[in-house]
């Protein structure tokens, strides 16, 4: 029985080349449509946050207690130990994808002629670029630093400008420091790079040196002032934070990026707003786009619903068949547009959209979401159903004599 | 005079030299050197100058009292934009009394005393008896003792220390500090040396000079000092501040 | 040309089912575009407005070599602040505002509490002329949470960053008597420390990207904190439209010499006018994609009208009407259905934004201390352009059925159903 009405209903599409081709056609540039739409939409969401979590600060950062308080003091007095056996146990951590150690000091630097104060980050590269696996974007001279650089550093843009300092070993810098006990030292470095700041207000005099050189000139030995962490997905943030907690005890605080960056935290919220809003809307007018080809199609045959009334069809096969028409557009037009999309998606995944995210150029990586497809897909399928059913329904209760005459 | 006699009077002479200046030992140079340069109280009235590497410079005059290793308390008394100012440091904590709020609050950071102008002078905070291991070496100059002083704690400023002391009268000449790095952070020249009283000399004016940014410098000169006082407890409490 | 159009109104009202279902798609799409471009555009220019009418300005004037220079005191390259100098700016066309601010650093200390003891804070300060900021930057009082903003010039009032003072535990009591109010200590322009006992009146929100470590004082206050009269580190300009701006800086480049250097909001923060372009880039390629979408259904119902109308099109021919004229009904069909339903849909679109505009959209983090109100606004050249090519589209889109109608045999035409 089934099988019957399905050839009529095909036989119905095909029959009418050009009405069936348009609303495939508006379906299937719909679904596309949509669903490029979401996968740029959810790779923008994700780049804003990552060109600050994956360039700079890491998903999850953890300090001795009272660190994000201290507003006075230098921030190396707040050091704690970190012994391989603490990395290995970090890392053994569910979701942990990377852990680099930093010290983050104040100190001064100085080109001979002129000193001035500047903020410090001591690093492990090779750890740095599994946490931090952006930041080389941010070098914009140079290069970036290297396990085996003792004394090489990264200059901030502005300061190198300042202090007439230039990349290559003929720029030598020296930076002094003290212990927390107060215990002076200094130590010469060359510059192997400079660097943009976060953004255009945020401190302009920082170096990034390497650990070693860091805790020499902070007499810090082994220990460190930060730990930063990379997660597999950032859904899983809560999870590492809470076992974090649990490994290290109340004598460190564990933070996220959202608590040690607040401003981005608000700008990226603000931004998933307002896609959200752009994107459901758009869903919604593509749906109704849909409806309305399909609607203007079925009223289109209120005389051939009327014939087949005429000749002695039930309005419940008639209304099956006009179901089983819109369910096959539907379902073509979407799994083709849906084809279309996530392609789409995918090739411009693999290298990269060059955009501007809050305040720096990154690329964007459009996210491939085949749930979110089969979704639209599924979507498309019930607006289209819903906009052939209800004017044949309508069609189908006329009197057959005056839906012939219309 | 016959030869024989002539080389005892020879030998005695030697001997009797070799006396005078074996008798002196590191620990025993330290010690004069305190104090000479750190009495364990005292009264001052002094100027510091700041030269700075834009070629400015600053002069401040100012009255100290110390008392014990931990108690100090300067007065400011020019240029005029500062006098009037007080600061108070009891061990760690330093306050600073500004005459117009007749108020103290307390300093953060060593460093921002008076803009970074008095850095210089961390030289001049040691106890070296205290905190340090001296050892003599060859100096380069034969009228001066060469002390090489390793610094026993993570307290001190300085990791190393170079000291030349003049053999003739005790008194220091030059210094050199270094950080852990072994690289050499400041110098230090002592000179004009006054006779402030009957049981007190020194030298009264110390150039303390920036070794990384060389044109970084400040000098100390004492005009007046008096070491045999007894300071009044409630000089430094807080509350005094302000009070003269 | 005008009974053409008679005829074209006519056949349109024939099949009213249809006519309305395309034009219900014109107005719908052309308006949801309208509110989401005037809805994107807010957020853009809340963004621009917060650094133009907050914390850059739309000019800003120091002495040159300032803004290159990092090292220790930009007090040290400042403005003489004089009556002549302002006047000679404000004498420049469209120039409508100037603000002069002073921005250096200080050290917090807060009132020792029942212990003696104090909290202390770093900070980075500027020091403003309320009157002139609310000409210039009236966004910065806006930010306030807490408590009031800034009164006058010379108060001894500040305003802490909201969470700064969580942190140190600054509260805004208004009540406080001089000696529980904080003392702000900082260098002077020759290295001497000095300090000003100043009330806390009020709390800012983040709305700026920084440390939170930030506050505000009044600007002769600042003047007398760090003994430099008569002196600032930036001038912040107005002036009277954002399309003015280029220009205006190159006037005042001439008028004030190799001196001082003049730099726009644009060059301040060169990412927000990026961000702008690629966002309308993005929203290009959104409007051509839905547009895609609304011309496939014009275009699917006009070719059912010509299918419905085919004895008519037969009759027509064998009257004479050739089959240019056949053609140019059908398109003056689409046309008016483009007229119309772009015409309807702007309306629409104009009242929707409105709606948003007048209530604002508010939206803003949780946990966060800044809301945003979204204010809705469209680009009236932007809402001609748009329609204008909507309606120049689907009429050149009509071509294509109208020359399948063109093309029918006048015979089998009129023998069609």
């Amino acid at each position: 029985m089934n099988l019957t009405f399905l050839q009529i209903a095909f036989k119905n599409l095909t029959r009418n080349r050009r009405r069936s081709l348009f609303t495939l056609a508006a379906i299937f540039f719909g679904i596309a449509i949509v669903i490029i739409l979401k996968g740029v939409a959810d790779g923008f969401l994700n780049m804003t946050v990552e060109s600050v979590v994956k360039s700079r600060i890491g998903a999850i950062q953890v300090h001795k207690v009272g660190f994000m308080e201290n507003l006075a003091g230098n921030p190396v007095g707040l050091n704690f130990e970190y012994p391989p056996e603490l990395e290995q146990k970090i890392l053994a951590i569910e979701h942990v994808t990377g852990v680099a150690p930093r010290v983050n000091f104040s100190g001064t630097i100085s080109n001979g002629k002129n000193q001035t104060i500047v903020f410090g980050t001591g690093v492990k590269p090779s750890s740095e670029l599994k946490v931090c696996p952006q930041a080389p974007s941010i070098i914009t001279k140079g290069r970036s630093l290297k396990d085996e650089d003792a004394s090489q550093i990264i200059v901030g843009n502005e300061l190198a400008n300042s202090l007439d300092l230039d990349v290559g070993s003929s720029s030598n810098v020296t930076l002094s420091g003290a212990s927390p006990e107060g215990r002076q030292n200094a130590v010469d470095a060359s510059v192997s790079g400079t660097a943009a700041a976060l953004n255009a207000l945020a401190e302009l005099r920082f170096v990034t040196v390497p650990l070693k050189l860091a805790q020499d000139l902070t007499g810090l030995e082994q220990r460190v002032t930060e730990l930063a962490l990379s997660v597999d997905h950032m859904e899983n943030i809560p999870a590492v934070k809470a076992k974090l907690r649990e490994l290290l005890g109340n004598k460190y605080e564990v933070i996220d990026w959202q608590e040690a960056q607040p401003f981005i935290r608000d700008v990226v919220f603000r931004q998933k707003v307002i896609i959200s809003i752009v994107s459901v809307v758009l869903f919604v007018l593509v749906m109704f786009l849909v409806g309305n080809t399909m609607l203007m199609t079925v009223h289109e045959r209120n005389k051939e619903i009327g014939t087949m009334l005429a000749i002695g069809v039930t309005q419940g096969q008639i209304l099956r068949i006009f179901i089983l028409e819109a369910f096959t557009l539907g379902l073509v037009g979407g799994v083709l547009g849906a084809l279309l999309g996530i392609g789409a998606n995918f090739i411009m995944s693999l290298n990269g959209v060059e955009f501007t995210a809050v305040f720096q150029k990154t690329l964007l990586y459009p996210e491939v979401s085949s749930s979110f497809a089969a979704g639209s897909v599924l979507a498309a399928c019930i607006c289209t159903i819903l906009a052939g059913f209800l004017p044949a329904l309508k069609a189908s209760n006329l009197n057959p004599v005056d839906a012939l005459r219309s | 005079m016959n030869r024989i006699s002539f080389c005892l009077l020879l030998a005695m002479n030697y001997t009797f030299n070799q006396n005078a200046y074996a008798d002196v030992t590191a620990a025993e140079l330290l010690e004069k050197y305190d104090k000479i340069m750190g009495p364990a109280q005292f009264e001052s009235e002094m100027d510091m100058t700041s030269n700075r590497e834009d070629g400015t410079s600053r002069t401040y005059s100012m009255k100290a009292l110390k008392s014990g290793d931990d108690k100090f308390r300067i007065w400011f008394t020019s240029p005029s934009a500062v006098s009037g100012q007080e600061i108070l440091r009891i061990g760690d904590n330093s306050w600073l009394y500004l005459p117009n709020l007749k108020r103290a609050s307390r300093l953060a950071n060593r460093d921002s005393f008076q803009g970074g102008d008095f850095n210089n002078s961390d030289i001049l905070r040691v106890n070296y008896t205290k905190d340090f291991d001296g050892k003599i070496i060859t100096s380069e100059d034969p009228s001066s003792y060469k002390l090489e002083l390793k610094s026993k704690n993570k307290d001190t400023s300085y990791d190393l220390i170079h000291l030349w002391i003049a053999k003739s009268n005790f008194m220091p000449l030059k210094g050199e500090y270094f950080g852990t790095s072994g690289k050499k952070l400041r110098s230090a020249e002592f000179s004009d040396v006054k006779e402030y009283s009957k049981s007190y000399t020194r030298p009264a004016k110390v150039l303390m000079k920036n070794e990384i940014v060389p044109a970084r410098s400040s000098i100390l000169v004492v005009k007046k000092i008096k070491i045999d006082i007894t300071p009044a407890p409630q000089k430094f409490l807080q509350t005094d501040l302000g009070k003269g | 040309m005008h009974p053409l159009l008679i005829i074209a109104a006519r056949n349109l009202r024939r099949n009213r089912k249809r006519t309305l279902l395309t034009l219900g798609a014109l107005v719908i799409g052309i308006s949801i575009m309208m509110s989401l471009r005037g809805f994107i555009n807010a957020v853009l220019s809340a963004q621009i407005d917060a650094a133009i009418y907050g914390y850059t300005g739309m000019i800003q004037i120091h002495k040159a070599g300032y803004s290159k220079n990092v090292l220790s005191s930009p007090l040290d390259q400042s403005i003489k602040d004089t009556p002549e100098l302002r006047a000679k700016i404000l004498a420049v066309p469209q120039v409508t505002g100037l603000a002069p601010r002073l921005q250096f650093t200080g050290l917090y200390s807060t009132a020792p509490d029942s212990q003696g003891n104090s909290e202390t804070s770093f900070m980075g300060l500027l020091g403003i002329d309320p009157a002139s900021e609310d000409v210039v930057a009236p966004n910065l009082k806006s930010w306030t949470t807490d408590g009031t903003f800034l009164s006058h010039s010379d108060r001894k009032e500040i305003v802490l960053n909201k969470d700064l003072a969580a942190i140190i535990g600054s509260k805004i009591n208004l009540a406080a008597t001089e000696d529980q109010w904080p003392v702000l200590m900082s260098s002077d322009v020759d290295g001497s420390l000095n300090g000003e006992i100043l009330k806390p009146v009020g709390l800012l929100a983040n709305a700026v990207p920084g440390d939170k470590r930030f506050a505000l004082v009044p600007l002769e206050t600042a003047r007398k904190l760090l003994r430099m009269e008569g002196l600032a580190t930036s001038y912040l300009l107005r002036v009277s439209s954002l399309a003015v701006v280029e220009t205006t800086a190159q006037n005042l480049k001439q008028t004030l010499g190799p001196e001082f250097e003049v730099q726009t909001w644009e060059e301040l923060i060169p990412v927000l006018k990026k961000m702008t372009a690629d966002i309308g880039r993005i929203f290009y390629f959104i409007s051509i994609a839905f547009y895609t979408v609304i011309i496939l259904g014009i275009v699917n119902a006009m070719f059912m009208s010509v299918l419905e109308r085919t004895r008519e099109i037969g009759t027509m021919m064998s009257v004479g009407v050739r089959r240019q004229q056949i053609v140019l009904l059908f398109v003056v069909e689409g046309f008016l259905l483009a007229v119309v339903g772009a015409f309807a849909g702007v309306l629409a679109g104009y009242f929707f934004v409105f709606l948003m505009h007048h209530f604002g959209i508010p939206i803003s983090a949780p946990g966060s201390t800044f809301k945003f109100l979204m204010r809705p606004t469209l680009d009236p050249s932007w809402v001609l352009a748009n329609g204008s090519i909507s309606i120049l589209f689907t009429s050149l889109v009509s071509l294509w059925p109208a020359y399948r109608a063109s093309r029918l045999d006048p015979v089998e035409a009129l023998q069609a159903t």
